[in-house]
């Protein structure tokens, strides 16, 4: 199992380097972490739609059902334009929709290769922000330099 | 007295005179207005048994909330959840009935 550094602290120059493992390291981390990186995130929303698709869609669809004959027998009009009784699915759809993500991040400590490549993220991302500030300053200096010319009256 | 009817071109790219988007916003706020009263009117109707149309929403809502509560699922927003449902059943109701 490959070690990975600890996240640096403040202390960092008093302490001895500690070297962790990947799965220790995963458990260190959050769901907001997880969502955060895109591998991690796909396959969370991923299961979370598997999961709804599994058991609770066909819940829904039956209590439409159960719904749709008591509105027939008991409230004349209600439901009534949807002849076949084949809207419980679009309803599934409205409920997904309006759900919180429910994820279990403890697949990721069962199954660490589905979590690889998390442990760089921190250092990616400082790099690409490092990269945007330079282009940034880039852009700066390059303004910066352009004068105006009175006698053409244009930038140069 | 003849009164000639002046289209409004909507070809060209030309923005719209600030006293025809004043009248669209109007039209378009007026519209809802009367969706909403409409809906609010439908909600009251009552069954034979004289149960009101809301009635059925809310047990409908409670219906679901149940299921989603039974597989531990939250709502985001449960103001918007309900307003949604009571939506789609109203869409799915004929109001003529």
């Amino acid at each position: 199992m490959p070690s990975i550094k600890k996240k640096p602290t403040v202390y960092e120059e008093e302490q001895e380097e500690q070297e962790i493992s990947f799965v220790d390291y995963l458990k260190t981390l959050t769901l907001e972490d997880f969502l955060d990186y895109p591998k991690t995130q796909t396959f969370l929303e991923d299961q979370h739609a598997l999961d709804f698709d599994y058991l609770p869609r066909e819940a829904i669809v039956r209590c439409y059902e159960r719904m749709k004959k008591n509105a027939e027998a008991y409230f004349p009009g209600v439901l009534e334009l949807d002849y076949n009784t084949e809207e419980g699915e679009s309803l599934a759809h409205l409920i997904f929709n309006n759900i919180n993500l429910k994820a279990d991040i403890t697949v990721f400590y069962e199954c660490p290769e589905l979590a690889r490549g998390i442990d760089k993220m921190d250092e990616i991302t400082y790099r690409n922000d490092a990269q945007k500030q330079e282009a940034q300053d880039k852009n700066i200096k390059i303004k910066n330099e352009k004068k105006f010319d009175w006698a053409t009256k244009t930038y140069k | 007295m003849e009164r000639k009817l002046k289209l409004i071109s909507m070809s060209d790219n030309k923005p719209l005179d600030a006293r025809t988007v004043r009248l669209f916003k109007s039209l378009s706020e007026t519209r809802k207005k009367l969706r909403q009263e409409n809906f609010q009117e439908w909600l009251n109707i009552c069954n034979e048994d004289n149960v009101p149309n809301v009635n059925f929403v809310r047990w409908f809502i409670d219906d679901i909330m149940e299921v989603l509560n039974h597989y531990n699922y939250e709502i985001a927003n449960e103001k918007r959840f309900k307003d949604e449902i009571a939506s789609f059943i109203y869409k799915l109701s004929n109001h003529n009935a």
